[in-house]
């Protein structure tokens, strides 16, 4: 799981620093006794999400694939202009399993 | 927009305190021309003094200094009955440098990393009173009240409210007031309320919840 959602951070991260015009990018996460929450936040270009490049298309596919193949999921939440967040969950086990 | 004859009623006098002449340099090119730099110094004494014969609104004040830190100047101040508002400028952004300045009675928290439009809207917002947080002191404070306790011995001071949690965790996600007004559908004065509310939490609460926090991240 810890894996999973590493890796979709990564991409959300690499997406944003490429694709969004803007100098700052926020990583927030917080993890509670049954999920995890990562959020991903750039204040740059936006996209409108029926706009897609297939090329970016890819991206968000893939992220969801990641967090969909552990139970968990992904949000994007963007607008031209306005930015874009990345939100990402995954569920965990209150012990054990990480 | 600004008043160009830069008078008292308009203007917002500041002291920059860094030992780094560039540092203070590059913060007085990014301020507006309605902030005025009426004094700098690059340690604490320097501070001090400049504090007692200025008499600014704010003072930007970076955390480590020679001859102390940011938190004695803070201290050195209300100890000389100096009244004035403490916005901490750092490069750095770890735990125990925060949360120190802060309880030491800082009104905000900004890193070097921070934009001109948002350093001269947290200058402008501590002047009036209202507390700024950086995202990542956002996310501090929401990990040291975290985990309610049994029995808080001050319910009020000891816990956020569910709208507190609320505004500092869009914080510590990157939004700025005006956006997070937009979102939870309250105004910028509301959202300020909240995170003076929550300043004046950590400041006051000495209780176990931020002690505790404090212990296990090894801060005190």
């Amino acid at each position: 799981v810890t894996t999973a959602l590493l890796g979709a951070c990564r991409e959300a991260l690499v997406n944003a620093a490429k694709h969004a015009t803007t100098d700052k990018i926020d990583l927030y996460a917080e993890v509670t006794d049954d999920r995890i929450d990562v959020f991903v936040r750039d204040t740059g270009a936006g996209f409108d999400p029926d706009d897609i490049a297939p090329g970016r298309r890819g991206i968000a596919d893939s992220i969801r694939r990641r967090m969909a193949r552990v139970g968990g999921t992904c949000v994007i939440t963007t607008e031209p202009g306005e930015g874009t967040e990345v939100e990402l969950t995954v569920p965990r086990e209150p012990e054990g399993t990480s | 927009m600004s008043d160009t004859s830069n008078s008292d009623a308009g203007g917002i006098r500041i002291v920059i305190v860094d030992d780094h002449e560039l540092v203070r340099s590059g913060v007085r090119g990014a301020l507006d021309p309605d902030i005025d730099v009426v004094a700098e110094a690059e340690d604490v004494d320097q501070a001090l003094e400049a504090l007692a014969t200025h008499r600014p609104q704010v003072v930007l004040l970076d955390v480590h200094l020679p001859g102390g830190n940011g938190a004695a100047v803070i201290r050195g101040a209300a100890a000389r009955d100096i009244e004035t508002t403490f916005l901490d400028l750092s490069a750095s952004d770890v735990a125990e440098d925060v949360i120190e300045v802060i309880r030491a009675d800082a009104r905000g928290y900004i890193t070097k990393t921070i934009s001109s439009l948002d350093l001269n809207d947290a200058i402008r917002r501590v002047a009036e009173g209202d507390a700024v947080f950086s995202p990542r002191l956002a996310g501090f404070v929401l990990d040291a009240f975290a985990g309610a306790i049994e029995a808080p011995d001050d319910p009020e001071l000891d816990q956020l409210t569910k709208r507190e949690q609320e505004v500092l965790r869009l914080l510590a996600r990157g939004y700025a007031y005006k956006e997070i007004g937009c979102r939870l559908t309250i105004s910028v004065k509301t959202v300020e309320t909240h995170a003076s509310a929550v300043l004046r939490k950590l400041q006051l609460s000495n209780r176990h919840e931020l002690t505790d926090w404090a212990h296990r991240r090894r801060l005190i």
